[in-house]
């Protein structure tokens, strides 16, 4: 299993290896780009759902492709909150934090999950295993307060319902985990 | 002709863009911190409203374009107390440290605030918190200070054109910001400093910054490029430069060797300020009169042709005058060369063959107006800077470039194509270019045919460099080659230009010829945007040719074998000349072991740190039976020497200078001499007159017009034009001429441009097992030459203190070596020691190593071989191994 943490994207090693990736993909995926300063917000929409994230490799190579100085690659990305410059965790978890999810107690459902997790809003835990995010409407608000892990839509949350999907989860993975080392011995 | 009306009074104004200019050239002031001159409009800081009749709000001015019959009101109430809110607002996260800050006024933020009358601040003060960084020894970014107008993110994209930084984030956590947040030193910023001149607040400050009591303007001291800087002085100390605007080359631009590093060295304690004679081992000091007394002594017994006078790129063209008539007509001998040799001596031989000139055919300002610029053998962003932001910029505009280079530089980021040929294989791809250019019919005919002779032969040799035989030879895959010359040929006005990497070869004539082949065969001569344009690497290293420093010709290359010329000099110099073309430097350092050469008086160079294969160097001027050397410092060189004369550094002097474009440009001195030394021209004309060849000027402007009486190139340039503030490109033949930025417009100065056959030919010493690597030398962009100036700017030392060889991740890998280790690089002639450094630039099996550091001289592993008629050595080319040192694992 591979664990992206923020450790390890950013490790020597790792490095040179990402570096390899990112020329690989664009070699391919920049065809389908025009070398004009408009392809820099889709390449890198193209990068983030390759890579899941932009490492700096991938924003120094659309800045080599482009012949525009990555500086202001990294400008351009930093402007739009889509953009996340962190390897993402194994399991995503988005809290929706709109005026009807507000209304019905997200607040709690957020702190509850920053507490259990250890991370804050936006960040990664330090296992690889998730990353919390809060957005401002998903859209359902019939089912208030609402999660999401993984694409799939947790309705009515209360502290404790969240809390119970994360051990669930957590539970599996280090299963998964002991597993796979009784696998390799 | 504008006509508006600003706050109610008829104005007129003439070549204005925007209503801030109108107001502006009325004399209205108006507030603003974000707009500059040099860079494009941009509506940060909203402090330029003004109002506008019939539109709606409060635009602002440096946005609007101002039109006839316009009605501005520059202030009133509304717009003030918007301007108030605005700067409020400003100052709410600024600190209040202004006493101690290194803006103190000179701020932006100060005159608003005062232009406005602010006596208190509406807001808490919010600080944000941003650690300065200190990591460039130039200057300094304290974030905290920064107001977001952009103009650092711009100067740095439209003036420099590399980009470095740019705005980070959005809404009050907007950061500026170089890529990946690194400390502004390990980015790719260049210390340009075009920042730090237009920040209007303490957020960029030069680290040492002293407000100067007067303010005078001169030529760069370094490359050829010839910005001039504007040297703040402080009692008798230049305590700041900052770009002259007003200088046709530069534009007010500079980079960091000319902004932080031009002025330390004139200053040094280790100036010389008394002559030197030699007493055993050591100096003893000496008086002007002894010292002169004792060079006349020693040189009287050695005239004619056992003497040689090495003059220099760094002195005036009157100095150099001077030192080349002194040679010829005092000391009777043709024995005088400079270290244009050891850089251009191919460019001056091979486009005087090829074209009748050997200078740059275009003013450096025309690549902003060439379709396609090929560059070869120039790392014109760090050897000539400010040419490199032009060529940044003409390439931001849409020109593309070529470029051909052994070395990944950093113009390769921006280049169209770049192909990276192994070190001494010019010649095969230019052939290569050329026999696509004419399979393919890309050839211009008409041209050809009326502008140049030998065409033929031409075709006939290129027909063996198919791109495939070019791959072979040069490593560059063929498709490259074939899309580089359908590039070049199919551009409506192509550029070429080039430097020491094409020069510096045994096939350096060659080079330089086959590349006005390759231009003459497009019909790339004589018109804008075009050309073939030698970058030349010294301030006056064009002058010094010009002046006649060289052994063949006397000023304004008129041949000195050609006996019309020698009568039109000697009638006016009253003595005869010698008939015979003399010794070149790299004939006369040889030439001392031997004893050809007995005695040898060096003006400005540095021969021990310039010269290939400097062990032999050193042997040589021991071998001499009597040395002068007429220098600012004492110099590896000098230290040689049996009288040492003390000169004056280039802001003590006034004189003219002529930059890599021909253009004569005339500067003051910016202070007075420091005690004790005398200007170059009278110890030459004092020495000349003890001696029996009396001489008597009274002033450079003296020596200029005889000069010019003699050189009908400079016949027009008058000292009153150049006062009058211009700059004039030569030829110039008589004083109506407007000068001639562009050569060879309707004919060629030869009359037809020659086409000239040339064969590859493999450099003098090739890698073999032994010494598996290919040597290639160079300079870098924080350093000059022998270092004699920069080694003393604590600004340049700090960004490059050390001598490193660049080397491709492959082969340090195998040798077992990483990046920050200390290595031992080897040849048939020396060693020494260099940090590795792992950048990407070269290719496996290359090596690069910069020569300006005296500790680890590269010239100790050069090889003297030379180009057979440029006499120029093969710098970039030697057969090299790498050793590791055992015991270094720290940097």
């Amino acid at each position: 299993m591979t664990k992206h943490t923020k450790k390890s994207s950013r490790s020597s090693s790792g490095k040179s290896s990402i570096a390899q990736r990112v020329e690989q993909w664009l070699r391919i995926a920049g065809n389908s780009f025009s070398k004009a300063r408009e392809s820099i917000i889709p390449l890198l929409q193209a990068a983030q759902s390759e890579f899941g994230f932009l490492p700096n490799e991938v924003m120094e190579a659309i800045a080599r492709f482009l012949r525009v100085p990555p500086a202001q690659i990294q400008g351009v990305a930093s402007f739009y909150s889509q953009f996340r410059y962190e390897a993402p965790g194994k399991h995503r978890v988005t809290v929706c934090r709109g005026t009807a999810c507000h209304v019905r107690g997200s607040g709690r459902v957020v702190d509850e999950l920053t507490m259990w997790l250890g991370i804050k809003p936006q960040e990664t835990s330090t296992d690889g295993l998730f990353t919390l995010e809060t957005v401002a409407c998903v859209g359902s608000c019939a089912l208030a307060p609402l999660m999401v892990v993984d694409g799939k839509v947790h309705g009515r949350q209360t502290p404790a319902t969240a809390r119970k999907t994360m051990e669930k989860i957590s539970m599996a993975e280090s299963e998964a985990n002991h597993g796979d080392k009784e696998d390799a011995v | 002709m504008i006509h508006l009306t600003i706050d109610r009074r008829p104005v007129t104004v003439e070549n204005v863009k925007t209503v801030l200019d109108a107001c502006r050239e009325a004399g209205v002031y108006i507030p603003t911190l974000c707009a500059d001159p040099d860079l494009a409009p941009f509506g940060a800081c909203r402090l330029c409203i003004v109002k506008i009749e019939g539109l709606r709000g409060l635009p602002t001015a440096c946005t609007t374009s101002v039109a006839d019959g316009m009605k501005v009101i520059t202030e009133d109430e509304d717009i003030r107390d918007v301007r108030t809110m605005t700067m409020q607002l400003l100052l709410s996260d600024h600190p209040q440290d202004c006493l101690t800050c290194g803006k103190n006024g000179l701020c932006g933020l100060q005159e608003v605030a005062e232009y406005l009358g602010l006596r208190n601040r509406t807001f808490r003060l919010l600080e944000r918190k941003a650690e300065p960084d200190n990591s460039n020894p130039c200057f300094e970014i304290n974030y905290a200070k920064c107001i977001f107008c952009g103009k650092c993110v711009r100067a740095c994209a439209e003036i420099n054109g590399s980009g470095a930084i740019d705005f980070l984030g959005r809404g009050f956590r907007t950061e500026i910001m170089p890529f990946a947040r690194l400390p502004i030193r390990e980015s790719i910023c260049e210390s340009c400093g075009e920042c730090v001149e237009r920040c209007p607040t303490g957020a960029l400050v030069p680290r040492r910054f002293l407000s100067p009591d007067r303010e005078a303007s001169t030529v760069c001291p370094y490359c050829g490029v010839g910005c001039r800087i504007l040297y703040g002085v402080r009692g008798s100390t230049i305590v700041s430069a900052r770009g002259d605007r007003s200088a046709p080359a530069s534009r007010g631009r500079l980079c960091v060797k000319g902004r932080y590093g031009s002025f330390d060295f004139v200053g040094n304690k280790e100036r010389l300020c008394t002559p030197l004679i030699r007493e055993g081992d050591t100096f003893r000091e000496a008086d002007w009169d002894e010292a002169l007394a004792a060079v006349a002594a020693g040189l009287s017994r050695l005239r004619g042709d056992v003497f040689g006078g090495l003059a220099s790129a760094k002195v005036t063209n009157e100095d150099n005058y001077i030192f080349q008539k002194f040679v010829r007509a005092a000391m009777g001998t043709n024995n005088v060369d400079h270290c244009a040799r050891l850089c251009h001596a191919s460019t001056v031989a091979g486009l005087a063959l090829s074209f009748g000139s050997g200078a740059m055919t275009n003013p450096s300002t025309d690549v902003l107006s060439a379709d396609v610029i090929l560059i070869t053998g120039s790392n014109t962003t760090e050897n000539h800077p400010v040419i490199g932001y032009m060529i940044r910029e003409a390439i931001s505009r849409g020109s593309k470039l070529i470029l051909f280079d052994p070395r990944q530089i950093p113009l390769a980021r921006i280049s169209a194509i770049w192909c990276r040929q192994r070190p001494g294989t010019d010649v095969a791809w230019i052939n290569g270019l050329m026999h696509v250019i004419l399979r393919e019919g890309l050839h211009k005919k008409s041209f050809i045919d009326e502008r140049t002779e030998g065409f033929e032969d031409v075709a006939r040799i290129v027909e063996a460099y198919s791109p495939e035989r070019a791959e072979e030879i040069t490593g560059i895959p063929a498709a490259d080659i074939v899309d580089a010359a359908r590039m070049y040929a199919g551009a409506e006005n192509a550029s070429i230009i080039y430097s020491m990497g094409i020069t510096q070869h045994t096939t350096g004539v060659d080079n330089v010829r086959s590349l006005a082949n390759l231009a003459m065969m497009t019909g790339n001569i004589g018109r804008p945007g075009t050309g073939v344009n030698p970058l030349r690497g010294q301030n006056n290293v064009q002058g010094a040719c010009d002046m006649g420093s060289l052994p063949n010709v006397i000023s304004g290359y008129q041949q000195v074998s050609d006996e019309k010329v020698r009568e039109k000099f000697e009638k006016v110099w009253g003595v005869t000349i010698p008939a015979k073309p003399g010794m070149t430097v790299t004939e006369m350092i040889p030439a001392a072991l031997t004893g050809k050469i007995k005695a040898l008086y060096i003006m400005g160079e540095n021969p021990m740190l310039s010269d290939p294969d400097v062990h032999h160097v050193e042997k040589a001027l021991r071998a001499l039976d009597f040395l002068v050397v007429q220098d600012i410092f004492l110099t590896e060189t000098a230290r040689l020497a049996d009288v040492v004369l003390p000169a004056t550094s280039f802001a003590e002097r006034d004189g003219t200078y002529t930059n890599t474009e021909r253009r004569v440009q005339l500067t003051k001195p910016v202070l007075p001499p420091v005690m004790g030394v005398r200007q170059d021209w009278e110890i030459i004309q004092d020495i000349s007159t003890l001696l029996g060849y009396p001489m008597r000027y009274n002033s450079r402007r003296d020596i200029w017009d005889e000069m010019r009486s003699l050189a009908p190139s400079f016949a027009g340039i008058s000292w009153e034009r150049l006062e009058a503030g211009g700059s004039i490109c030569w030829p110039c033949p008589d004083e109506s001429h407007p000068g001639t930025p562009i050569l060879h417009r309707e004919r060629f100065t030869r009359g037809k441009g020659h086409f000239a056959p040339i064969d590859y030919r493999q450099a003098d010493e090739m890698p073999d097992t032994d010494y598996p690597f290919i040597l290639t030398t160079g300079r870098i962009l924080e350093q000059f030459h022998t270092g004699t100036m920069t080694r003393k700017s604590e600004a340049l030392e700090g960004l490059e203190p050390e001598c490193f060889v660049e080397m491709s991740a492959a082969d340090a890998e195998q040798l077992g070596v990483m990046k920050g280790n200390h290595v031992q690089v080897i040849t048939r002639r020396g060693a020494v020691r260099a940090l590795v450094r792992l950048n990407d630039r070269t290719g496996a099996g290359t090596l690069f190593i910069p020569f300006h550091y005296v500790e680890a001289a590269a010239n100790e592993l050069t090889n003297a071989a030379y180009d057979p008629i440029a006499k120029i050595p093969e710098f970039k080319v030697c057969a090299a191994r790498v050793e590791k040192i055992e015991s270094s694992t720290s940097p």
